[in-house]
């Protein structure tokens, strides 16, 4: 079944649907809580949660804005944030982060997202570092501009800038290769 | 909107920070209405989205602890269930629910935090919708958010109430199945018995939303709307 299929099931109240949908995703939405808390047990209650904010927007989701993967890892992300800033206990790392990022992992979502990982990873390691450090701790821990200034110890709209600069040149090295 | 304060140069300056999460308060709130409005700026906020949330896929995947499936699940069966007891069981019944107005609720969540109002929410869509509470938080001094079903006499679910205690606190009116049409009245009932009417919620078709702007919401014991016709709705928070 496809992944639009059972988000339209789980709009509709069907149960199995959203169990097909957490096995289908369970790894891809814990790793991801994983990589922005840093703690196992929170990671758990914001993957858990995420979920459940699934099947509450199901309704809501629409193909036009984006695959399924990258709606349901978008509410992981927001879910994440969300509790990293009820309790911020981990020290913030872009260093560890970006190098995360860097890393290819096991393939767990066939040859089609293998192939458009690397691509977004190959575009993210062209960029400067400052530029990079500064578009992940915004996607990825949710710190605005002015976060970013602080910890990175620079003017917030040096921050500003990097965060413009950084998008944008991913934005066109994704383009070309769109081609 | 007509108090709309930025140009499409200036917004576009923000745009990126907007599509990866990183602007909060007003300045949000202002680009946001100026996209709003604007196709063009909504065209290129759409696209700097789709690049920021690809990168959220480089997250490497990790097998969760024994158990969470289950869990998971179990916690959306809560959702799902009319009555917690039914979590209990291993298949969930298959009820009809008002995910679609839920997601607009929260829309409009949203989109009365930025003070915008209740005739935004149609066009606030983007991507604004389910969790940005943070920020919605942050820019309403918000201490938090909690809803209530609206039921029949009966029992049966005929929308959400949800209650924002911040700065404003307000109070979100959501009916996505009524059982009659019409102008219902809404009355706060207090812990402390007493009754205040606060207006009117227009229903056609079963559905209908309104919005109001209160001191606290903390006091709310009780929402009762009332149709023409006698239909009595109610939510206990």
């Amino acid at each position: 079944m496809t992944d639009e299929a059972l988000l339209a099931g789980m709009a509709a109240g069907d149960a199995q649907a959203a169990t097909t949908l957490v096995r289908r995703y369970q790894a891809r939405v814990y790793g991801l809580a994983l990589t922005i808390v840093g703690v196992p047990a929170t990671a758990e209650d914001v993957a858990q949660d995420a979920f459940l904010r699934a099947w509450r927007f199901a309704g809501g989701y629409d193909p036009r804005r984006g695959g399924v993967a990258t709606w349901l890892l978008s509410i992981t992300r927001n879910a994440a944030i969300d509790a990293v800033r009820m309790r911020r206990d981990q020290p913030y790392e872009p260093e560890l982060l970006l190098a995360m990022l860097d890393t290819r992992s096991a393939d767990d979502g066939g040859q089609e997202r293998t192939a458009d990982a690397d691509r977004v990873r190959t575009a993210l390691r062209t960029l400067p570092r400052d530029q990079a450090a500064a578009v992940v701790m915004a996607t990825f821990y949710g710190l605005t501009a002015k976060e970013i200034g602080a910890r990175e110890g620079v003017p917030i709209g040096t921050a500003k800038t990097r965060i413009r600069l950084g998008l944008a040149r991913l934005r066109d090295k994704l383009e070309v290769h769109d081609g | 909107m007509d108090d709309d304060r930025y140009g499409c140069a200036q917004a576009t300056e923000l745009l990126a920070e907007l599509a990866v999460g990183a602007i909060a308060g007003e300045q949000r709130a202002d680009v946001l209405r100026h996209v709003a409005g604007c196709p063009s700026c909504r065209a290129e906020l759409a696209e700097l989205a789709r690049v920021a949330d690809g990168l959220l896929q480089l997250a490497p995947p990790v097998e969760p602890p024994a158990g969470f499936e289950s869990a998971a699940l179990a916690r959306i069966a809560v959702e799902a269930a009319p009555s917690p007891s039914v979590a209990a069981k291993p298949r969930y019944p298959r009820i009809r629910r008002p995910g679609r107005a839920l997601a607009a609720a929260f829309a409009l969540v949203v989109a009365v935090a930025l003070g915008a109002g209740a005739v935004w929410w149609r066009t606030a869509a983007d991507r604004s919708l389910a969790a940005r509470t943070r920020q919605t938080q942050e820019l309403a001094d918000g201490r938090y958010l909690k809803a209530a079903r609206l039921t029949t006499v009966a029992g049966d679910s005929a929308g959400t109430v949800f209650m924002y205690e911040g700065n404003p606190s307000w109070l979100l009116v959501t009916i996505s199945a009524a059982p009659v049409d019409g102008s219902y009245r809404v009355v706060l009932i207090n812990q402390d018995g007493r009754r205040y009417p606060i207006g009117a919620c227009e229903v056609a078709s079963g559905s209908g939303t309104t919005a109001y702007r209160l001191a606290t919401v903390a006091s709310i014991d009780t929402i009762e709307m009332t149709a023409p016709s006698g239909v009595l709705l109610t939510a206990r928070t």
